[in-house]
């Protein structure tokens, strides 16, 4: 059951530290961004968007947020 | 008696704060600012091939307009416009990972001793060379390819800047400025990053982090003279405008008209390989493009953020031009929304591209007046 719980932990922080470097795309309007502690790189029309280990989404948004407004 | 004291000295203080605001205004419009304002109407051109039209640059008497990542596979990364009838001459750049192929035309510049355009890829990180001639037919495969070497990771927006270096911005340096040579080895840097005053979250922050959150909140739009020595990083969140001599070792900046020490509200969110700071969905754009050319430095300045964009489809309407002691000559309000430029200061023509629904190359002419010393 420890196991269990362990791999579940394990499988929950992957797809959180995925997220923040998914980039994404959407038209949908601006909504608020929710109180969270990550940011995705979101199509927009700015200078774009790096990870600190230098990828780089050249035409995208940093968002901070869980998923694109 | 106390209390009047406190009062008088309280309001001198607001006094002081209110003279210091407006003297930095005044610093960057000068007192003639109405004299130097222009107001300018363009001519619009449609061109078909053009489907997502991105930035703009004159290379040997002819207009590149590279087009972004909206582009089918099947399209041209950068078409090439007669300058004075914007008739399309020829496109170059495949589309593709393959060799001598494109992703994306992050910039272009000329190499002197050739004549050659050099197109930096931000997305497979390498450099294409492509011969030019006058008129030439399209050639849409480079001539030859260079990859940069996997350890200069941390740059990402890059020039050739001679033989022998190259000179970009990096994620994780505290210059702005950074020079590495051929075998992707850091040489030095140039310029600090500027601090934000008001930016209480990022005194928790120290080393390589702290640099990569300053170059997430100076971040902006990189460009260099063409085939010439200045480089400038055009804030698109402050109202900064850092240069860079790559000859003379020069650094100079550009501040103003607003944001000069403070920025726009900036998270932070995550933390180790996860850590990044973006600023709110509804920050202002500020410095959206830069042409630097031999007489005049001109940058377009939005004001509007890319909710703004969604609902309105304006980017920016204005263009400042600054002579090279960095002071304001004029500024230009255009008669419609532009998101790129480029300046033939020898023809006098500003070229742009329209933000409306169908986007196409607008060209105004360049008052005579901001030619002259």
């Amino acid at each position: 059951m420890k196991k269990l719980k362990s791999t579940l932990l394990a499988a929950c922080f992957l797809a959180a530290t995925g997220l923040a470097f998914t980039p994404q795309m959407s038209n949908a309007q601006g909504a608020p961004p929710p109180d969270g502690k990550s940011w995705v790189c979101c199509q927009s029309l700015s200078d774009g968007c790096t990870t600190m280990g230098g990828l780089y989404f050249e035409h995208d948004y940093k968002y901070y947020g869980e998923t694109c407004p | 008696m106390r209390k009047k004291h406190t009062h008088i000295i309280y309001n001198l203080l607001l006094i002081i704060y209110l003279t210091s605001c407006s003297n930095q205004k005044e610093s960057f419009f000068p007192k003639n600012i109405n004299e130097v304002t222009y107001k300018l109407e363009g001519t619009k051109k449609v061109i078909d091939t053009l489907k997502s039209p991105y930035r703009l640059y004159i290379l040997k008497n002819q207009l590149f307009v590279t087009q972004d990542n909206k582009v089918n596979f099947d399209e041209p990364i950068i078409h090439i416009l007669d300058l004075l009838t914007l008739s399309p001459l020829s496109a170059i750049g495949k589309n593709g990972l393959g060799p001598n192929e494109l992703m994306s035309a992050s910039n272009i510049d000329l190499d002197k001793p050739n004549g050659n355009a050099i197109v930096y890829d931000g997305r497979n990180k390498r450099f294409s060379n492509f011969s030019i001639s006058i008129n030439s037919s399209s050639k849409l495969l480079a001539d030859n390819q260079s990859t940069l070497p996997a350890n200069m990771f941390d740059a990402y927006k890059i020039y050739q800047a001679s033989d022998k270096t190259y000179l970009g911005i990096s994620t994780q340096k505290e210059y702005i400025f950074n020079e590495y040579d051929l075998n992707g080895n850091w040489i030095q840097g140039f310029g600090r990053w500027p601090e934000a005053t008001n930016s209480k979250e990022l005194q928790d922050f120290s080393g390589m982090e702290r640099n990569y959150l300053l170059s997430s909140i100076n971040s902006g739009w990189y460009k260099k003279q063409i085939g010439g020595d200045w480089y400038a990083l055009a804030m698109n969140y402050r109202d900064r405008i850092e240069l860079f001599n790559f000859k003379t070792k020069a650094l100079k900046s550009i501040k103003g008209p607003e944001l000069i020490d403070e920025i726009q509200p900036f998270k932070i969110a995550g933390s180790g390989s996860g850590l990044g700071g973006a600023y709110s969905w509804d920050a202002k754009y500020r410095y959206r493009d830069l042409a630097i050319k031999n007489q005049n430095i001109y940058a377009l300045y939005g004001g509007h953020s890319q909710i703004d964009y969604r609902q309105t489809g304006i980017v920016a309407e204005t263009i400042f031009v600054f002579s090279y002691d960095m002071k304001l000559k004029g500024k230009i309000t255009l008669d419609r929304s532009v998101v790129a430029i480029e300046v033939d200061e020898d023809l006098g023509k500003i070229y742009t591209i329209t933000t409306d629904e169908n986007p196409g190359i607008a060209v105004f002419d360049l008052p005579k007046e901001l030619l002259k010393e």
